[in-house]
């Protein structure tokens, strides 16, 4: 699936551990026992990812809402 | 007369084979639970109603049971299918009375606004005895009875009931429900990939309405007013 | 729960227990409902229901002695009802026509009746429709006996002869101007006989008597010396027409059980006038006065206004405290039949698992019950049933289980006593619900307790109310063993608590165990502060689990005077204090029914509340009622905004529980360290609007401090090319926090801060 805005975001980014500039890779995000893919930047030397803000406040807090809603 | 056919909701999960069995809440392993309750043998007859592209189908004929599918449309079966598959609305099925030892509905109850039809044929193909499984979203919480207009335009959830309604129709058309469970969690993870695969749950809001209006009123209203859950059902026939 | 049990409880609830009237009435004419229809205008269902009990009831309305009165509940507010005169009004306005009876086929028993009065044409109508055969003997011309003592005005002889010929047309025999005498008596053919003839000193099978010359007649039977003769009537009891009836019919009833050879005795409960165990409260209700009655009797507007002052006797105390009880539509005898059909059901559907699910096991039921029934602890000994019996839905608790499971993991969970030892003399125990709503209150106490109590250990961790609330036993138990063997091994402390649940459940699995509230120690020892101020009225909330810990409940009235704080008492308060909706877990069986019974409670008083459970706040909170709770008045500042704050949701309830024992292990573990924290040296530069914005998303300024510290130290972190700003993560427990800053001089601006509870593959 691409991502317009994580295409923008790609050249902008470097791991502040490694110097390496990130790349666009699926990580697999997880919530209370399931898990669902997303396309995310990732530094693939240092394996860490970048969750953006408008992931964390978007998508992602809808579903930790939706999993916790009893 | 019901419509059985499947909305866009679900034609939009099975593009996306590969994380899921079949395309909808819970997958085979929550059919294969509700089937576990029915007290079925090999070789039992069997009519997979709204069987839409057939997943269960053909777990049903691999587990040796004489199953044929039921559906009003042919365009969700891959083509070149082998399966034994009846055209055919829900409220009319062309097969003689007391022919099944079992019926399974899954997810497609709650498609029609016309669910005592429906249950009322069920109840004329099953032999005394026989079993009804059924798998659908449903009502789970109301905290006002206003609150279900929301639905109204949301295609695939106009017909979503209360656990007590449907209660009240399995009764009404001859039935004995034998084991009812929730599987809210399972409808939840479903969401879940929705959200992610489409955006946001607005988004989703927007897949299932009619119109932005009604889009609005079920973001609304969904979550607070009214609670959707998910269930299986098992229930035998008098007799 | 067996059949004897289920029966044990059923009896308990007095609910169908007979009304007063109808119990004290010798035939239980159902008066309430005779009354009910009247008050509705309905005088032929009136007249139904009288004509269905008396054979004669035209000959009773206006001769009644009325022992229905007696016992009225209406007697000390404004009058007893008069039943006669509304008995009266309904024969006037109906039809009064009576049908004629079914009569069982006959029988050739044959039974002779002496005494044409009253009680022998009431015996002789009920075995004729038994269908035996039945002679009656008068000694008189005529049949009716001391009823033609009436004046005409009050019983006109029409009406006697209209009523007797009713009964006797069914098929008596009827001998007038006869008198049985011992001669006579060889004459006749009998199986059974019925004696009725009054005062008379007749005794043809010279019976025994007693020293007064009465008969010697068993009061329960009616049987006489002879094995088949049967007196009553007003032989045996001063004249009354009602009692002449009853005697009538209950000899009938020997008889027809003498000829069938069957036991005279067999469950014979409640013939004849009785004391009911039925209690109906009548202080709420407001005095009626009786309706003026003239010799003509009611018109037919009369009475229906003295219709309308009957109480309807029912008991439905704890119906009317409970929205559970309510919610059903039913009460206690009805839900305890139900819930046991419930457990026996092998097959189908257990549709009672909501309800017994959905009660809070509060306890105020027995509160306000006449016979002490607790539907609390049915629901709770039913659950146990259930979950042992594996009936239970594995869903139904789960929420809540693994809210306990997650406190008393070893990782959240803590035991810690001051300096080298490894005992203490008193524990703190703030219970998991508190440390969960309000973590910062958690090192607070714990000083201020301190300060009175030397060597205070504190245990953060759940008391196991959750298992016992789901009827999960040997969980429960297992819990309560593993609080056990540490407080053992940490020397018997006295256990300090601030939560009435847990209270409840140490004192109900560990009765040995010595406990205080941390409200009586602030008492005692003058902890609350003074000159606390509220601007409002605010009305005491007693937690559930606080009936009957008035140690408890005194300690919070005097420490809200201490503080200077005006408050008030709710109407039910204290020991009648209702549930939040919390307890038993019925928030998870049944929200929309905690909906109303958080409503009931906010709506009770138009103050704001203060209480001293922390759940009760938070829901009462959430529902839009302002709630305090106690250490709020305590430790808070802006109590306007305490009082309306809505309380954490699960994954900041979880994270507060980590940051507490974080807290506290600071606090008493490491106090030879620096009280500062190294990442607190990161000295912040925000604008207002982030500040405002970190507020929203529930971001400390020590969670931004330690994301920035693990990235300078780590260098674990993301650089922008065209910014220069750095993005950093950092995970101190379950939430993971993101910071995006810059290094400007001696500070660190913050760009943005935002947080998610999912987690990555790759760390976050």
């Amino acid at each position: 699936m691409s991502n317009p805005s994580l295409e923008s975001l790609k050249g902008q980014w470097t791991c502040g551990k490694c110097g390496s500039l990130l790349e666009v890779a699926s990580v697999n995000v997880s919530y209370l026992g399931s898990g669902y893919p997303v396309d995310l930047l990732v530094c693939k030397n240092c394996k860490r990812p970048l969750v953006p803000a408008e992931l964390a406040l978007g998508k992602m807090l809808e579903v930790e809402k939706l999993m916790e809603d009893k | 007369m019901p419509e059985c056919a499947r909305c866009s909701l679900f034609q939009l999960e099975s593009e996306n084979e590969t994380c899921l069995h079949v395309n909808r809440p819970g997958g085979l392993e929550l059919t294969k639970a509700a089937l576990a309750s029915a007290n079925l043998t090999a070789g039992a007859s069997m009519l997979d109603a709204a069987c839409g592209s057939g997943t269960t189908l053909r777990y049903l004929r691999e587990q040796g049971f004489k199953a044929q599918g039921l559906d009003l449309s042919m365009e969700m079966l891959k083509p070149g299918s082998e399966l034994p598959l009846i055209q055919a609305n829900c409220g009319q099925v062309p097969l003689p009375s007391a022919s099944q030892d079992a019926v399974l509905m899954e997810c497609a109850l709650s498609l029609s606004n016309e669910a005592e039809n429906t249950l009322e044929e069920f109840g004329r193909l099953l032999r005394p005895g026989g079993w009804l499984v059924v798998t659908d979203i449903y009502i789970r919480e109301l905290k006002d009875p206003q609150a279900r207009n929301c639905l109204a335009g949301a295609s695939c959830l106009s017909g979503a009931q209360t656990e007590a309604q449907l209660r009240g129709q399995m009764k009404n058309a001859g039935f004995a429900i034998c084991a009812w469970r929730d599987q809210t969690p399972a409808f939840k993870q479903w969401l879940a990939r929705m959200v992610f695969k489409l955006g946001s749950l607005d988004a989703f809001y927007q897949q299932l309405s009619s119109c932005e209006g009604s889009a609005r009123e079920l973001a609304d209203t969904l979550g607070s007013q009214l609670k959707l859950g998910y269930y299986w059902m098992t229930a035998q026939k008098a007799g | 729960m067996d059949q004897t049990r289920l029966r044990e409880l059923e009896d308990q609830c007095i609910q169908e227990c007979a009304p007063p009237c109808a119990a004290h009435c010798p035939v239980h004419v159902d008066v309430r409902a005779l009354t009910s229809a009247v008050a509705g205008g309905d005088f032929q269902s009136a007249f139904k229901t009288l004509s269905k009990t008396i054979p004669f009831p035209e000959i009773i309305a206006r001769t009644c002695d009325q022992p229905c009165q007696a016992a009225c509940y209406r007697k000390t507010v404004g009058g007893d009802i008069q039943v006669a005169a509304l008995e009266l009004t309904s024969i006037q306005h109906s039809d009064h026509l009576i049908a004629k009876p079914m009569l069982l086929p006959r029988r050739d028993a044959r039974v002779l009746i002496i005494g044409g009065g009253l009680s022998g044409l009431t015996a002789a109508f009920e075995l004729v429709k038994k269908g035996y055969q039945v002679a009656l003997y008068e000694r008189e011309n005529r049949l009716g006996g001391r009823l033609w003592n009436y004046p005409e005005d009050q019983l006109h002889g029409d009406v006697i002869q209209r009523e007797i010929e009713r009964i006797v047309d069914l098929g008596v025999k009827v001998h007038t101007n006869t008198e049985v005498t011992p001669l006579l008596v060889t004459t006749l053919q009998f199986d059974a006989c019925y004696l009725g003839t009054g005062n008379s000193a007749s005794n043809p099978f010279n019976l025994l008597t007693n020293p007064d010359h009465t008969l010697q007649v068993n009061m329960d039977t009616f049987q006489t010396s002879q094995a088949n003769v049967f007196a009553g009537g007003s032989l045996l009891h001063t004249p009354s027409t009602i009692f002449s009836v009853s005697d009538g019919r209950r000899a009938a009833i020997s008889i027809d059980r003498f000829l069938q050879n069957v036991s005279l005795t067999a469950s014979r409960v409640n013939e004849g006038a009785y004391d009911t165990r039925l209690i109906t409260n009548i202080s709420k209700v407001e005095k009626v006065e009786t309706i003026p009655l003239f010799k003509a009797g009611y018109s037919a507007k009369d009475a229906i206004e003295e219709a309308k002052r009957c109480l309807q006797c029912d008991c439905m105390e704890c119906v009317k405290v409970c929205e559970y009880l309510k919610h059903y539509g039913s009460y206690p005898r009805k839900y305890v039949r139900e819930i046991y059909n419930n457990l026996s059901i092998i097959m189908r559907t257990r549709t009672s698992n909501k309800m017994i699910n959905s009660c809070t096991q509060c306890g105020l039921c027995a509160e306000v019950c006449p016979s002490d029934l607790n539907m609390g602890e049915v629901t709770h000994e039913v659950r146990q049933t259930m979950v042992k019996t594996n009936k239970m839905p594995p869903s139904a608790h789960d929420f809540a289980l693994r809210d306990m499971a997650f406190s008393n993991d070893p990782r959240v969970a803590l035991t810690l006593v001051p300096g080298e030892g490894s005992t203490c003399d008193a524990l703190f125990f703030p219970g998991c619900q508190l440390t969960a709503s309000n973590p910062e209150y958690i090192p607070q106490l714990y000083q201020s307790l301190a300060s009175a109590l030397p060597n205070l250990g504190v245990m953060l961790r759940c008391c196991g109310a959750p298992a016992d609330w789901s009827g999960e036993e040997n969980l429960f138990t297992q819990t309560m063993q593993e609080f056990k063997t540490q407080w053992l091994a940490l020397g018997k402390p006295k256990l300090v608590l601030a939560c009435t649940s847990c209270l409840r459940m140490f004192s109900t699995a560990l009765p040995e165990m010595e406990t205080i509230s941390a409200w009586q120690v602030f008492e005692e020892h003058n902890l609350f502060p003074t000159g606390r101020q509220y601007t409002r009225p605010l009305a005491i909330h007693d937690p559930c689990t606080s009936r009957h810990v008035e140690a408890w409940q005194d300690a919070v009235r005097s420490g809200l005077d201490a503080m200077g704080i005006v408050h008030h008492e709710l109407e039910m308060s204290r020991d009648l204090t209702e549930c939040c909706g919390y307890g038993g877990v019925a928030w998870l069986a049944h929200p929309e029914l905690v909906h109303d019974i958080l409503n009931r409670r906010a709506s009770e008083d138009n103050a704001d509340y203060l209480t001293y459970c922390v759940m009760c706040r938070d829901l009462l909170a959430g529902k839009g009622k302002s709630t305090l709770h106690l250490l709020d008045l305590v430790y808070g500042k802006d109590l306007d905004q305490l009082a309306r704050r809505k309380g954490p949701d699960y994954s900041q309830r979880h994270e507060n529980r980590l940051r507490a024992k974080q807290k506290m292990i600071k606090l008493i573990a490491e106090r030879d360290q620096p009280m500062t924290e190294s990442y607190e040296s990161y000295m912040l530069l925000l604008t207002p609007e982030l500040r405002a914005t970190l507020e929203d998303r529930l971001i400390l300024i020590e969670d931004v401090q330690k994301v920035i510290e693990h990235a300078e130290t780590t260098g674990e972190s993301f650089k922008n090319q065209q910014t220069g700003h750095t993005l950093a993560f950092y995970k101190p427990n379950l939430i993971t926090y993101w910071v995006e800053y810059s290094h400007e001089g001696d500070t660190w601006k913050v760009h943005n801060a935002y947080s998610h509870r999912m987690e990555l593959e790759g760390g976050a």
